[in-house]
């Protein structure tokens, strides 16, 4: 079932080059999509924009139906949910005060914490394996703890889609693969979950459906199998690259797998459109 | 909300309660007795008989000081504690933002065109509305401004803390300018040069239970937008973007902040002129206590600010008696060191421009 929805979506900033020009995209329910694609493609603003925070140059997200523009903060923060890169809190806070902002959406002004804020304030540090580190200041935690703590309070947003921003960047390969086994998760429950990654062996193994994105424009949608093929990769990366495959374990059969590989003499890598700096990649 | 921030608002109150009750007792001249100071006390709040001759009056101009100390040293800290929490920085206050410096003005010009009347009201009795005039005017330069500085500070919707603290800088020159020029204008009025002199320097003698109330529902509206600003605040602290994405109105968050802060900053002015520091210390002072979390600092902020107001003047006058300070000045010299230390331990960010 299809839950959010980009049609012929143009983002900028400023209003001077388009970003994300024309641009659809689908979200379903109980699917892990990967959005994948070289830096200055627009993916991260692409996410913004599908989380409501960044307003449309023109064309429309469609969530139930209705614009997203009109939901108001507190209904469409109920709904989605985001993973952003890096997080900042008021020194001092707590991981589970931290996690708690997750629940902002759903809680009255000045009132007391709810059965159901608890609750889902304590599946989430259990779900992402901070329950003992609960009591802890956030600025004490390494950096994959940090992202683990952005990854429990957007669980305890409790919203059916689920944004995730280069969730890995920072952590060691067991720690990659233990995100994308929660994202995993997180779509088997049901939600619709994307996730912009640079990584596209973690999204072929884990991803139903990749999405690859070059200059604000999607340039395939798939599986990974489909997206990933020599071709479309060459004229995306240029040709230094080995392809392979290898089984999934979520899938229990054969994705691609790829390495940067150096096949002849060095050269720059094209310099992608200057997008949105702070955007990062 | 931390175990200590708990036991800390019952004491503060009690603290409160106690340099209240001292401060009726003590005063400019001689000491009363408890239960004269009492009965004086509830006399002035229509509660039994007034004392006889000029005790009574003495009586009510200490009850309307203290209670102006404690609702004033309130709003500038609680004023201080929002202004630093919209602005992530803990330099931030009414007085460096330029709200303490335009209600100084607005007040300023308002008695001036208000004439001698008006001028009256400040010190003894008289026309019973020209302190709301005075107070709506000091308002309303506060809220110009904060307004200035902000729209100057800002671009792409984001203030920047530096271009905060210079258009400060530069908007208090301002005011500071145009209100030395309104009292060289004034100079022959010597009523006019009292009141707006008064207002320079910050004065808590003479209050009128019409000031005391001024202040004090100026501070109870600024209560009121605590439930609306306070877990705002503190998500705020995660980035403009964060907070949107849990489902933070931002900019009606810190509107409602500003605005706040400006309002009850803007009372405090109107009715005991500049006193500053109060809400660059107070939070900075309790913040190390109980957190940073505004949930607990706020109405922690604002039990503090009475009591240290209440307790800086209670100070004073027990110890200079008669030739006591002007609590502006007073302040002035504690908060200038406190203000450099509070400089040099934020070097490393100033350096960093």
């Amino acid at each position: 079932m299809v839950m959010i929805e980009a049609r012929a979506l143009h983002l900028s900033f400023d209003g001077d080059r388009d970003v994300v020009a024309g641009l659809d995209l689908a979200l379903e329910g109980g699917r892990l999509a990967a959005l994948v694609g070289p830096n200055g493609a627009g993916k991260t603003t692409l996410l913004k924009a599908l989380a409501g925070l960044l307003e449309p140059r023109s064309g429309e997200i469609m969530l139930d139906g209705r614009s997203l523009e009109g939901f108001k903060p507190r209904e469409r923060a109920r709904r989605i949910a985001t993973v952003p890169q890096e997080g900042r809190a008021l020194q001092g806070t707590t991981v589970s005060e931290f996690v708690l902002g997750g629940r902002y959406a759903w809680r009255r002004p000045w009132s007391p914490l709810t059965a159901a804020d608890e609750a889902a304030v304590l599946a989430a540090l259990e779900s992402a394996d901070l329950a003992d580190r609960r009591e802890d200041r956030v600025e004490e935690l390494s950096g994959g703890e940090r992202q683990r703590a952005l990854f429990a309070r957007a669980l305890a947003q409790d919203a059916e889609i689920l944004l995730v921003d280069e969730p890995t960047a920072a952590l060691d390969p067991r720690h990659q693969l233990w995100v994308f086994d929660r994202l995993a998760e997180q779509a088997d429950r049901g939600r619709a979950v994307l996730v912009v990654t640079h990584d596209l062996n973690l999204a072929s193994q884990y991803a139903d459906t990749m999405h690859l994105m070059a200059e604000g424009r999607l340039v395939a949608s798939g599986a990974a199998s489909e997206v990933l093929s020599a071709e479309v990769l060459e004229g995306l990366y240029g040709p230094d690259f080995l392809i392979g495959e290898e089984r999934s374990a979520r899938f229990g059969e054969p994705r691609p797998f790829i390495l940067p590989w150096r096949r002849g003499a060095d050269r720059p890598p094209e310099e992608p459109p200057r997008g949105d700096p702070a955007a990062g990649v | 909300m931390s175990r200590r921030a708990r036991i800390a608002r019952p004491i503060l109150l009690v603290l409160l309660l106690a340099l209240v009750l001292a401060s009726l007792v003590v005063g400019r001249t001689d000491s009363l007795s408890f239960t004269t100071a009492m009965r004086g006390a509830a006399a002035a709040v229509g509660l039994g008989s007034p004392l006889e001759g000029s005790l009574q009056a003495i009586v009510e101009l200490r009850l309307w000081r203290v209670l102006t100390a404690a609702g004033v040293g309130a709003a500038l800290a609680l004023s201080g504690a929002l202004l630093q929490g919209v602005f992530r920085n803990g330099l931030a206050s009414p007085g460096v933002i330029g709200v303490s410096s335009g209600a100084s003005l607005g007040a300023a010009t308002a008695i001036l065109l208000l004439g001698g009347e008006a001028s009256m009201s400040i010190g003894e009795s008289a026309g019973r509305f020209a302190p709301l005039i005075v107070t709506l005017a000091a308002f309303l330069g506060a809220a110009a401004a904060v307004g200035i500085v902000v729209v100057l500070a800002s671009r792409r919707g984001r203030v920047s803390m530096p271009a905060l603290l210079l258009t400060g800088i530069a908007v208090n020159a301002c005011c500071g300018g145009i209100q030395a020029a309104i009292q060289a204008f004034s100079l022959r009025d010597y009523q006019l040069i009292r009141a707006i002199f008064t207002w320079t320097f910050g004065s808590l003698d003479d209050k009128s239970a019409t000031q005391v109330a001024v202040v004090w529902s100026a501070l109870a509206l600024g209560l009121l937008v605590l439930p609306f600003v306070s877990t705002e605040l503190d998500l705020l602290a995660g980035g403009e973007e964060d907070a949107r994405s849990l489902g933070v109105r931002t900019g009606r968050s810190r509107a409602l902040a500003v605005g706040a802060a400006a309002l009850i900053a803007a009372a405090a002015v109107a009715v005991a002129g500049q006193i500053a520091f109060v809400g660059l210390i107070v939070p900075h002072l309790l913040r190390g206590l109980f957190g940073r979390g505004h949930r607990t600092l706020l109405p922690v902020c604002v039990l503090g600010g009475a009591v240290f107001l209440v307790g800086a003047e209670f100070l004073q006058l027990s110890v200079l008696g008669h030739s006591a300070l002007r609590p502006g000045t007073f302040m002035s010299l504690i908060g200038g060191p406190f203000f450099i230390v509070l400089l040099l331990r934020q070097k490393k960010e100033f350096m960093s421009w």
